[in-house]
């Protein structure tokens, strides 16, 4: 009988450019390698691999993949997973193989977008070229394909248990559904505002009776309990401002290769009417008439020319942001841009306030994730 | 915190009517802890020490009848002083972004709040923040109060000086 005993994605925790990504499950969790294992792996989710389109390209992907057999006269066979894993021959010396490369035939970078596939591999051997396959095993692994490597707060080094800024696959799950299908960092960065969005307002809503404080940004970014939020559990409870949400879009997003900051624009500034995230009122925030600050998921240098994208609110999108009819606009890749632009400042502060709405770029940063 | 927005925080809150100011014959409150008796009619949910912060911080949740409506977050910045008390009062007014919110007396020795859902205020070297966190807001006057009551009894009245 033959067996896989070990499969291995990350071959080398220095690069990502013909194998899989550095990833952890969580703060407290790390993803063991081989990321396989024979009795331990049994679901997609214990073996999960994501892979970068952006460091990728081309290049060749290959696995490590360790073999067992009981049968002793079996020397040298082939050994391959259909359409996944390219054929090769392998050599058991006392029963067992190297951690051998296999090169896999469709890695999931090629795709070219952004996903999450749990895969069923059947594994096939056959004692020679002229002889038929036959099934000796099954594997089934979680493989997620993001646009480019992590950035910050996400880091690929150093690659250890103690580093709590590796990529989480508890992020990874929702991030790379959310944006499922995106080829750009735009459109990425895009998709997750709106989810993010559209989890009002049973899962979060905008803090009106709070003041609209923050409930998972200050100071860290507390994504474990968000992330049990988005469960079903109580996390850090239901309510969220404007930084927890440009907080949220630029960790998700950031985590499928986006460079978004979170970054700021003040300081008191009244606003037009708009739709705060669970609230179908068209209203200034909670009926407040401003905002003391606001706070956002920003490209760049986080100035006026760099584009937006806030998942705290809507704001009119019309020829007209300061007055009825209102035509909801969740701005994303929208630049911030100046006074009688009409863009994000025209549409966020009112006339009077836009003076006082200004770019911060002195407070962008990426908030450590706990 | 960006010194543009501190500043803002210092004008709109008047801070120099309160910022350093000394607490009457109180001494500073060191060890505080939640351990789940102190609120009336609550339970505590969860209680987490956040360590990385300057001031560290406790961060807790306290239920009443159902988690998932009724839920208070109750977070405690034991500060080295009360300059610095102060200063964190302006750290968290930096993360809260109405412009509602409104200075008032009668709780701790500055105190913020908006209507009765939210209540920021320090006492001594103590900064406390009081939230609704969950979709059934409840006053939560009597519990600002509550747990003010605690910090004046582990404050103390000061004690005189010896003069040789």
């Amino acid at each position: 009988m033959i067996a896989v005993e070990a499969i291995t994605f990350n071959r080398d925790a220095g690069a990502a450019t013909h194998d899989a990504l550095n990833i952890r499950k969580n703060a407290g969790q790390t993803v063991h390698l081989p990321e396989w294992r024979r009795f331990i792996s049994v679901n997609p989710e214990d073996s999960p691999a994501a892979y970068a389109i952006g460091a990728i390209k081309g290049n060749r992907v290959s696995i490590l993949v360790t073999l067992s057999s009981t049968d002793p006269g079996m020397a040298f066979v082939e050994v391959r997973v259909e359409h996944q894993v390219r054929a090769r021959a392998v050599n058991f010396v006392n029963g067992t193989t190297d951690a051998i490369a296999f090169e896999l035939i469709d890695p999931p970078a090629v795709r070219g977008d952004v996903g999450i596939r749990d895969v069923t591999w059947h594994w096939e051997f056959r004692l020679g070229p002229h002889h038929s396959w036959h099934r000796f095993d099954t594997t089934r692994h979680r493989l997620y394909t993001v646009l480019g490597v992590p950035t910050a707060p996400w880091h690929q080094a150093p690659f250890n248990a103690a580093n709590t800024q590796v990529p989480w696959t508890d992020v990874l799950d929702y991030a790379c559904r959310w944006a499922e299908g995106a080829t750009s960092a735009d459109m990425a960065a895009a998709l997750v505002t709106q989810v993010v969005y559209a989890l009002a307002p049973s899962i979060v809503t905008y803090d009106c009776p709070g003041g609209g404080s923050s409930h998972y940004s200050f100071s860290d970014f507390d994504c474990t309990q968000f992330v049990e939020r988005l469960r079903g559990g109580i996390g850090n409870g239901i309510y969220v401002n404007c930084s927890d949400c440009a907080t949220i879009v630029a960790s998700f997003a950031n985590a499928l290769g986006c460079d978004l900051w979170q970054s700021r624009m003040g300081w008191g500034f009244g606003l037009n009417e708009l739709l705060a995230i669970g609230s179908n009122v068209w209203q200034t925030a909670c009926g407040w008439p401003g905002f003391s600050y606001h706070e956002v998921a920003w490209e760049a240098a986080c100035t006026v020319n760099d584009d937006v994208y806030d998942a705290c609110l809507r704001v009119d999108g019309d020829s007209d942001p300061t007055a009825p009819p209102r035509v909801p606009l969740l701005p994303q890749d929208l630049r911030f841009g100046n006074s009688g632009d009409l863009l994000y400042r025209d549409r966020l502060a009112s006339p009077a306030g836009r003076p006082n709405c200004n770019p911060q770029p002195a407070t962008r940063q990426r908030r450590f994730v706990v | 915190m960006h010194s543009g927005q501190r500043q803002y925080l210092e004008e709109r809150y008047r801070a120099s009517e309160w910022h350093g100011r000394e607490a009457a014959g109180r001494q500073i409150i060191t060890g505080f802890d939640f351990s789940g008796s102190e609120l009336s009619g609550w339970v505590l949910y969860r209680k987490r020490r956040e360590e990385r912060g300057d001031p560290p911080a406790i961060r807790s949740l306290w239920q009443r009848s159902d988690p998932a409506t009724e839920l208070l977050a109750v977070d405690v910045w034991e500060c080295a002083s009360i300059v610095a008390a102060h200063d964190q009062v302006l750290e968290v007014l930096a993360n809260v972004q109405s412009d509602a919110v409104e200075r008032h007396d009668g709780i701790g020795d500055i105190a913020f709040r908006l209507g009765h859902t939210m209540e920021l205020f320090a006492r001594v070297n103590v900064v406390v923040l009081l939230r609704n966190a969950g979709p059934k807001i409840v006053d939560i006057d009597p519990v600002a109060r509550a747990i003010d009551a605690l910090l004046v009894r582990l404050s103390g009245p000061r004690r005189p000086s010896r003069r040789r």
